[in-house]
Parts: C-alpha cells; sequence; structure tokens
C-alpha cells in the first residue's frame, strides 16, 4: 500500500486513484467515431476466462503482474485485469509479427519464465514462488529486472533471453493496464484525439473539457524495493534529494 | 461641438483623402504580413490563398499612390479596394469552409474554430480594403471648402446618391456601422484565440470586455448626434489604445517563447500574432473617424 508522505500512512484504495479526481475519459465517448467508441467500450466488459495459462500458471502470474504494476491503491473491484489480456494475445497467438532469434516463440517464452521462477524459489528460499514473503518475492523480481538470476534456472536462460522476456513481460503489463480507459482516467489522458482535437497545445493546460492536475505527495509501500533502487540511485546524485517521494 | 482643428474641418467636409489613403495602405501592409504567414502555415495549400497577399501588396501600393497624386491614383485605389474586399468575402467563405472540412466540421465548432482557418479574419482585410474605397471618394486635403469643388462623379454612384455625402464628409451614420461590424471581426478572432490560451493573463479580457462598448457606443452614434460626439470618440480611443498595448504583449508574447528572439521567424509564426491587436486598433480607428464626421443629409 502507498502511504501518505506526511501522515505515513497507507492511503486508502479509491475507486479512481491519480492525480484527476472526478476526471472520466468515458463521458467523452460522443466526441468519438464510432469504430473507436465500440473499441474502447469493449474494453470495459469483464474479463473472459482463461484459455491459454493453466490455474497453476495463473496465479503465478496474478503475483507477478501485482509486483509489476500494482493495484493496491485501487478498490478491489476497480483493479484493471491484466492476466486475462496477456492470456488472450497468447492464446490467439497474436505477436508483433516478428521474434528475436535468442528468444522461443512468445507463448513458449511465457511459459519458461514461468517454470523458471518455480525453480529459483525453492532453490534459493526452500519454498516455492507463491509461498514466499512479499519482499522475498521481490527480491527475485529484482535480480531479474537485473539480469542478475538467482541460481536455479540455469538451463532456462539457455533457451530464454532473460533481458528480452522481461521486456516482452513489463511490456505486456503496461499494454493491458493502460489500454484500459479506467486508467486513462487516472492519467488524465483524453482518449482517442479523433475527431476530437486538442487545442490548448503550449504550457500543458487542460483542454475546457480536461480537469485541473490535484497532485497529491505518496512514498512507495515500505515492502517494496523498487524504490530503494531508486534512492541507492540519487546517492550518485546527490543534487536529486527527492528521495523514494512522489510528487 | 465647435470645429476646433483644421484637421477636424478637413475631415468634417471630407478633404481628407491623401490622410486616409495613406492609412489604408498601411493597415493593408499589416493585414498582408499577417495573411502572408498565416497562410504559409497553411502551406499555401489552394492558389487563392495567394490573392489576399498580392492584393494587400497592391493595396498598399495604391494606397501610398493616392497619398502623394489624388487625382492620378484615386481611380486605381478605388478598383484595387473593391477588388480586395470582394476577395475578403470570397475568403470569408472559404475560411468557414475550412472550419467545415476539419474532423468532425461544425459538429465540434469550438475545437474546429480554433483550430481551423480563422473565420473573421478575411472580413478584417476587407476592412482595410473599405477604408480604401472610402478614401477613395473623399477630396484631398488641398481641395477648396466646398463640398462638390473639383469632383466629378460617376453617372452609377450618383445614382445612388451615396457619393456626394461622402465627398462632403457627410457619412457618420456609415462609418458607425462600419464601426460595429469591424469591431465585432476583430473581437471575434480575440474570443477565441485567447480562449485558446485560457485566458491565462486578464489583460486578454480587455478587448472582449471593450468590444461591447465601442459597439454600443457606434450604434448609439447612428440614431443621436450627441452619442457621436461624447460616447463614441471616448471608447474609440479606448480601443486604438487597447490594441496598442495588446500589439506589446503579444511581442512580448512572442519573444518570450522558448527559443525567444533566437528564433524569430518560427516564434513570429506560431507565437500570438503580433499585428492583429492592430487590427482591433484600427476598429477604434474607424471609429474616431465617423466621430468626427457630418450626419447624412444635414
Amino acid at each position: 500500500m502507498p502511504l501518505d508522505a506526511e501522515t505515513r500512512k497507507p492511503l486508502q484504495p479509491r475507486v479512481q486513484p491519480g492525480y484527476y479526481p472526478d476526471y472520466d475519459v468515458i463521458s467523452q465517448q460522443r466526441f468519438w467515431d464510432a469504430a473507436t467508441r465500440e473499441l474502447v467500450l469493449k474494453r470495459l466488459n469483464p474479463a473472459p476466462p482463461l484459455r491459454f495459462f493453466t490455474p497453476e500458471e495463473a496465479k503465478l502470474m496474478q503475483v507477478v503482474c501485482d509486483h509489476l504494476l500494482p493495484q493496491d491503491d485501487r478498490e478491489p473491484g476497480h483493479r484493471i485485469e491484466i492476466v486475462p489480456s496477456i492470456d488472450e494475445r497468447l492464446f490467439a497467438k497474436k505477436g508483433p509479427g516478428y521474434r528475436y532469434e535468442d528468444m522461443p516463440p512468445d507463448d513458449e517464452a511465457y511459459r519458461l519464465f514461468l517454470q523458471a521462477l518455480d525453480l529459483m524459489a525453492p532453490a534459493n528460499y526452500g519454498r516455492p514462488f507463491l509461498e514466499l514473503t512479499w519482499r522475498e518475492q521481490e527480491e527475485i523480481l529484482q535480480a531479474l529486472n537485473k539480469s542478475r538470476p538467482p541460481d536455479g534456472a540455469g538451463e532456462i536462460w539457455k533457451r530464454l533471453s532473460l533481458p528480452k522476456v522481461w521486456t516482452l513481460l513489463v511490456g505486456d503489463c503496461i499494454t493491458a493496464y493502460y489500454q484500459h480507459p479506467w486508467s486513462w482516467s487516472e492519467i488524465g489522458f483524453g482518449g482517442p484525439a479523433y475527431p476530437r482535437a486538442y487545442m490548448r497545445l503550449e504550457r500543458g493546460q487542460p483542454e475546457p473539457w480536461e480537469v485541473d492536475e490535484q497532485r497529491y505527495s505518496w512514498e512507495a509501500p515500505p515492502d517494496t524495493l523498487s524504490d530503494l533502487d531508486e534512492s541507492s540511485h540519487h546517492d550518485h546524485y546527490p543534487h536529486l534529494t527527492h528521495g523514494g517521494i512522489h510528487d | 461641438m465647435r470645429e476646433t482643428t483644421a484637421v477636424d474641418r478637413l475631415v468634417r467636409e471630407g478633404r481628407f483623402q491623401r490622410a486616409l489613403s495613406l492609412v489604408a495602405g498601411l493597415s493593408s501592409i499589416l493585414a498582408g504580413v499577417e495573411v502572408a504567414w498565416e497562410h504559409y502555415k497553411g502551406s499555401y495549400s489552394h492558389r487563392v490563398m495567394y490573392t489576399p497577399v498580392l492584393l494587400s501588396g497592391a493595396l498598399a501600393g495604391a494606397g501610398v499612390a493616392t497619398a502623394i497624386r489624388p487625382r492620378a491614383a484615386r481611380a486605381g485605389l478605388r478598383a484595387v479596394s473593391l477588388l480586395t474586399i470582394i476577395d475578403g468575402l470570397i475568403g470569408f467563405g472559404f475560411h468557414i469552409r475550412g472550419v467545415q472540412r476539419k474532423p468532425a466540421g461544425w459538429r465540434l465548432p469550438v475545437t474546429n474554430i480554433i483550430m481551423g482557418p480563422p473565420v473573421t479574419a478575411p472580413l478584417l482585410f476587407a476592412v482595410s480594403a473599405y477604408l480604401g474605397l472610402i478614401a477613395s471618394f473623399l477630396r484631398p486635403e488641398e481641395s477648396p471648402g466646398s463640398p462638390l469643388a473639383g469632383v466629378r462623379i460617376p453617372p452609377l454612384s450618383r445614382a445612388f446618391g451615396v457619393v456626394p455625402e461622402v465627398r462632403a464628409g457627410r457619412f457618420q451614420k456609415h462609418l458607425a456601422v462600419a464601426t460595429i461590424l469591424s469591431t465585432f471581426f476583430s473581437a471575434f478572432e480575440a474570443l477565441y484565440s485567447h480562449y485558446k490560451n485560457r485566458f491565462r493573463y486578464k489583460v486578454q479580457w480587455t478587448p472582449i470586455l471593450l468590444a461591447p462598448l465601442l459597439m454600443g457606443s457606434a450604434a448609439a452614434a447612428i440614431p443621436f448626434r450627441w452619442a457621436a460626439r461624447t460616447v463614441l470618440p471616448f471608447t474609440s480611443l479606448l480601443a486604438i489604445l487597447n490594441g496598442t498595448i495588446g500589439f506589446f504583449y503579444h511581442l512580448k508574447g512572442v519573444v518570450e517563447r522558448a527559443g525567444g528572439v533566437k528564433l524569430k521567424l518560427y516564434n513570429l509564426m506560431y507565437g500570438p500574432p503580433v499585428f492583429a491587436p492592430l487590427l482591433y486598433s484600427a476598429s477604434g480607428f474607424i471609429g474616431l473617424l465617423a466621430s468626427l464626421m457630418r450626419r447624412e443629409h444635414e
């Protein structure tokens, strides 16, 4: 849970976190063309059942996605489903139309990656990945992020480029999250610009139908590692005094 | 109001052809520069977009020529002015079509008026040509004081009975109407352009608030002689002052853009339109002129 930067208490989950309270991009839908509107509104439908991931894999994926794109600032009923979106793509074998020489097809890459997690966790902590504490899971994922894989899955990294599968995973999470209109409202994004255009193009001024940004300060949850990484980074740049505070 | 100065008397008697020709020529240069780079921004995608640029040059030339040799050049000034007014009307049509042809057309009126071609700008251009047209019917400053001395009135104009009035400086109501129209076109441009900038500076409201005052006093000058002599010159002077101040604010806006004076041309092109406030002043100028005129049929 992210913390309030002043009181250091957890911020309560919201229907819509972010700096744009009461902004709802869907309210702009009559300014989109019919095809776009249909496409965007479809993303609000409940996720279809999983067809690619096995139930075990899906659990693992869910935890990984929770680490990569935490949504505990959102009320449980208003979290954006990421795993079903990736599942759909892998089941339909939809990809960018190319593949790296040192990478298997995307569906295989995901299976191998999840296997690697299942091998590394017992090798280093003596328990399966899903039974590790949040902090321990963070440690494994952060090591993978830095391309310094913990022991246990050496064979798999010979068949799978770690930096590339990491990029694939993070990219898919971002795509799944930010295709959803809820995330657009969260970041104050106006949705399709066609035929609705933008007219206030300078100095970051809001359009008449947009809302003013209302920033608040927050700190990353105490059990996350990514922010620590950021502040150690700041040690090299002492003039950056923010530490882990976002405001 | 008594005729206090020589200038006042010349204007009242319609003997200011040289001066007004010069004003028309100069304001046409301002409008011409503005239209040249606005149409450059539109990459001269249509050949007709060259016409106001060429005509503004012609009008400037004819205006200056008439100021120097009125009798020789005023026929030319009249022709060029008429042509430019027609061009402005055609341009108005094209600009309306331009807004309509933007994505979603008139279903997104605010965005498309702001992002599309400036709707009333061609009419503002026609306003400077209108000054030229008026000038072409006046008498030079040195003409004798008798109302119709030394003029040959074209038969068609005589039929309408307007020209003798103009020559004699009796067209106050006519100029009051011109003031209303010109102010409206100019204030409309200011309104949506400043709205585009979200009225970031309070001073951006001033041309919008001043416009109804100027238009109202010009309207009052049509039925009431006293309004033409008291309120109209006051609001007109305010508009001239406002446009002049706006000119400096727009210049400041250009200089304060990223790159400032180092990217002169770029910032002139994409910053606030530098000469637009002076066209607002021109409305005030017409109002002031109206206040100095004699009334029709008196």
